[in-house]
C-alpha cells in the first residue's frame, strides 16, 4: 500500500503528458485495466486484516476515481482541440458570392457567314457544303484550270498527294452540285479554304461563300442586281458598286466588285489605298466549258457565279484592320461582338 | 507589269492626263495598282563635268573638286570613291532642294569651302542604293537640268495583269490596248534587216518540234561588254524594275520589255556542240548549262539547253 502515492502521481503526470487518444487509452489499460496496476492493488486486498482492509479499498478506490475523471477530462480535451484543428482547416465562408455562369458568343466570322447566308436564303438560295479535302479535278480540273495552266499560279496550293488538294477555293462544292443536280440551281457554299500564305492580310485558312446560279435565261444583269442588292443589306449602306473586268478561268465574263470605300466614302485613305475603292469579291457567268464537265447544255443554260472573302466582309463591316485579330483567339476581342 | 508613261506615250499617247489613263486601263481589265514617281521630288540639279580632283588637305576619302556646272567653275568638297577628273554627274548646286526636304546650303568641309554636293542616284530617289556618283554620258550637255535630260518627270504605272493577258507584258502589248480603247493609231515597229556579215553558224536542235517549232539565232562578234548602255536604255530598263547589267543583257531585257517576248544571248566563247532544245527530264529543276543560262523552270516546260565547255 505504500506505493499507492508515488504511483498515483506518476499516473496523473503521464495522462497530463498524453497528447492523442491512443496513448490515453494505453494508459488507461496500463492503470486501470482488468491486468493494470491499480487494478493490481485492488485484487491485492485480500492479503490484508479485516482490519485494515476497508481504508486500503477506500484509499484504492479514491485514486481510481481520481485517475478515471483525469483520463475523461485529457480525452475531452483531446478530442475538443481536434475538433478544432479540424474547423479550421477546413473553414468554408459561405458568405462568398458564387461563380455564376458566362454567355458565350458567336464568333465574328460565324457571324458575318450567317448574315450571308440568311440574305440568300431570304431569296431562294440553298446553303450547300462540301469536302474541304478535294480532289485535283473538283478544285481545279472542272474548272477549266487544267493542269499547267498559269492560273495555277494564282493559288498557293496545299497538296496532300499529287492528286489531293485541301480546296483553294469553295467552287469545286458548285461542281459537286452540278455533277448530282439538274438545274435551275439556286446555292451557296459557304467553308472554309486553305492557301499557302501568310501575312497582315493572309492567313493560311480562311472562308469563302461562292454563289451559283443557272437557269435558262440568267444574265450578268441579274448578277449585278443579286451583288449590289446583298451589298447594301450586307452593309446597311448606299454605296456606290463598280464590275471591273478581270479573268477567272470558269467565268467568262469575269469581274471583280469593287465597293465604295466604307471608311472614307470614296474619298481616298489608308484603308483603300487612297483609290476610294475596296475589292470585295469575284464574279462573272459560268463558262460553258465548265458547263460542259458537268454534263450541262451551255447552249441551253446560262448561269452566274461569284465569290468572296468572310474574313474581308467582316473586318469592313466591324472595322477590324487586322485579320489575323480573327484567330488569335484573345477574348477581349472576340467578346465584343 | 511595270510601265513607263513616257514610253508608252512614245507607242500612243491620248489625250488622257496619267488618272484618266490608269482608271482608263483599270476599267480595261488591266488593273492598275500604282502610280509610282520615277525619281524623288527635287530641283536646281544640274549636269556637271569634274575638271580637277584633288586630295583634301585635311582628310583621307575626301576630294576637292573643280566642277564645269554650265555658268563657269565651282568648288565642291566630295567623298565618292568615283569622284574623278572628266567625270559628268549631277551636280545639286547651292539652293537645291533633294528629296526629303534637304535644302542645299554653301558650307565648309574640314575648312574647304564646297559650293554644293555631287549626287549619287541614291540621293535623286533613282536607286534604293549605290556606291558613288552617278556617272552621266561623257557628251551629256553640261549645264542642263537633270530632270530635264534624264526626262525625269515620268510615272511608273503598275499593272497587275490577270495570268490571260500575257499580251500584255510589254509596252507594245499595253500600247496596242491604249490605242484600241481610244481609237488612235499605235506606232508601228519598223524592222530593218542587218545584213549578214559572219557567215559562221551554230547547230541548232529541236528535240520537240510539237512544242517548240522553231527557234531562231544568230551569231553576233565584236561585242564590247566593258562599255555601259547608254542612258536613255537604262532608263528605260530602271523604270521597267530591271538593273542594267551589260550591253548584251540590257538590249535583250529592252527587247523584252518592249515586245514581251524573252530572248536569250549565249557566251559563244563557252559553248561547244550545240544548242538543244527539250523537254525537261525527271528530276530536273535547275539548268546550267552555259554560264550565262541559269533559270528555274517547271518540270515540263521547255528547256534549251547547250554544253559547257567546262
Amino acid at each position: 500500500m505504500e506505493n499507492l502515492e508515488p504511483l498515483a502521481n506518476q499516473a496523473k503526470a503521464a495522462i497530463a503528458a498524453a497528447d492523442d487518444g491512443a496513448t490515453l487509452e494505453q494508459l488507461r489499460v496500463d492503470y486501470l485495466g482488468k491486468k493494470g496496476q491499480i487494478t493490481a492493488l485492488l485484487k491485492g486486498l485480500g492479503k490484508l486484516s479485516a482490519e485494515q482492509r476497508p481504508q486500503a479499498g477506500a484509499q484504492i478506490n479514491v485514486v481510481k476515481q481520481e485517475l478515471q475523471a483525469l483520463i475523461g477530462e485529457r480525452k475531452n480535451a483531446l478530442e475538443a482541440s481536434a475538433v478544432e484543428a479540424q474547423l479550421a482547416a477546413e473553414t468554408l465562408d459561405v458568405t462568398l458570392p458564387g461563380r455564376g455562369q458566362t454567355t458565350g458568343g458567336i464568333h465574328p466570322v460565324t457571324r458575318t457567314m450567317e448574315r450571308m447566308e440568311d440574305f440568300f436564303s431570304s431569296i431562294g438560295f440553298e446553303v450547300v457544303e462540301g469536302p474541304e479535302i478535294e480532289d485535283d479535278y473538283h478544285n481545279f480540273e472542272a474548272l477549266n484550270i487544267p493542269a499547267h495552266h498559269p492560273a495555277r499560279a494564282m493559288h498557293d496550293t496545299f497538296y496532300v498527294d499529287e492528286h489531293t488538294v485541301l480546296r483553294t477555293h469553295t467552287s469545286p462544292v458548285q461542281v459537286r452540285v452540278m455533277e448530282s443536280q439538274e438545274p435551275p440551281l439556286k446555292i451557296i457554299c459557304p467553308g472554309r479554304v486553305y492557301r499557302c500564305d501568310s501575312d497582315l492580310t493572309h492567313t493560311p485558312m480562311f472562308h469563302q461563300v461562292e454563289g451559283l446560279l443557272i437557269d435558262e435565261h440568267s444574265s450578268f444583269a441579274d448578277l449585278k442586281g443579286v451583288i449590289e442588292d446583298f451589298l447594301r443589306v450586307f452593309f446597311e449602306r448606299d454605296l456606290e458598286v463598280r464590275f471591273r473586268p478581270s479573268y477567272f478561268p470558269f467565268t467568262e465574263p469575269s469581274a471583280e466588285v469593287d465597293m465604295q470605300c466604307v471608311n472614307c466614302g470614296g474619298d481616298g485613305c489608308r484603308v483603300c489605298s487612297q483609290t476610294g475603292w475596296l475589292e470585295v469579291m469575284g464574279c462573272g457567268m459560268v463558262h460553258p466549258k465548265v458547263f460542259e464537265f458537268s454534263n450541262i447544255d451551255p447552249d441551253k443554260y446560262s448561269g452566274f457565279a461569284f465569290g468572296m472573302g468572310v474574313e474581308r466582309l467582316a473586318m469592313l463591316r466591324y472595322g477590324v484592320n487586322d485579320l489575323r485579330l480573327f484567330f488569335d483567339n484573345d477574348l477581349r476581342f472576340l467578346e465584343q461582338f | 507589269m511595270n510601265v513607263s508613261e513616257q514610253w508608252l506615250r512614245e507607242w500612243v499617247s491620248p489625250e488622257l492626263n496619267s488618272q484618266e489613263l490608269a482608271h482608263q486601263l483599270t476599267m480595261a481589265g488591266l488593273e492598275v495598282e500604282a502610280i509610282e514617281p520615277v525619281a524623288g521630288a527635287f530641283s536646281g540639279v544640274v549636269v556637271a563635268r569634274i575638271v580637277s580632283a584633288e586630295p583634301h588637305p585635311d582628310a583621307d576619302k575626301l576630294r576637292v573638286c573643280q566642277v564645269d556646272a554650265g555658268e563657269g567653275t565651282v568648288q565642291i568638297v566630295c567623298g565618292a570613291p568615283n569622284a574623278r577628273a572628266g567625270l559628268v554627274a549631277p551636280l545639286a548646286r547651292v539652293g537645291a532642294v533633294l528629296p526629303g526636304d534637304f535644302k542645299i546650303k554653301q558650307a565648309k568641309l574640314r575648312g574647304v569651302e564646297s559650293q554644293g554636293m555631287l549626287c549619287a542616284e541614291q540621293e535623286l530617289g533613282l536607286s534604293d542604293a549605290s556606291d558613288g556618283l552617278m556617272e552621266l554620258a561623257e557628251d551629256a550637255p553640261v549645264g542642263a537640268d537633270i530632270r530635264d535630260y534624264l526626262q525625269l518627270d515620268d510615272q511608273v504605272i503598275e499593272l497587275d495583269l490577270t495570268p490571260n493577258r500575257a499580251d500584255c507584258l510589254g509596252i507594245a502589248g499595253v500600247a496596242r490596248e491604249v490605242g484600241l480603247l481610244n481609237n488612235l493609231p499605235v506606232r508601228q515597229v519598223v524592222h530593218e534587216k542587218a545584213k549578214v556579215v559572219i557567215d559562221d553558224t551554230f547547230a541548232v536542235t529541236l528535240q520537240d518540234p510539237q512544242r517548240c517549232p522553231r527557234y531562231v539565232g544568230r551569231i553576233i562578234k565584236g561585242v564590247d561588254v566593258s562599255r555601259p548602255s547608254p542612258l536613255w536604255l537604262q532608263e528605260k530598263l530602271r523604270r521597267s524594275g530591271i538593273r542594267s547589267i551589260d550591253a548584251i543583257v540590257d538590249i535583250t531585257n529592252y527587247s523584252l520589255m518592249e515586245s514581251g517576248q524573252p530572248m536569250h544571248a549565249f557566251d559563244y566563247d563557252k559553248l561547244q556542240g550545240g544548242i538543244v532544245v527539250r523537254t525537261a527530264q525527271a528530276g530536273e529543276s535547275q539548268c546550267r548549262p552555259a554560264a550565262l543560262w541559269c533559270e528555274r523552270r517547271r518540270r515540263a516546260s521547255l528547256w534549251n539547253c547547250s554544253t559547257d565547255k567546262r
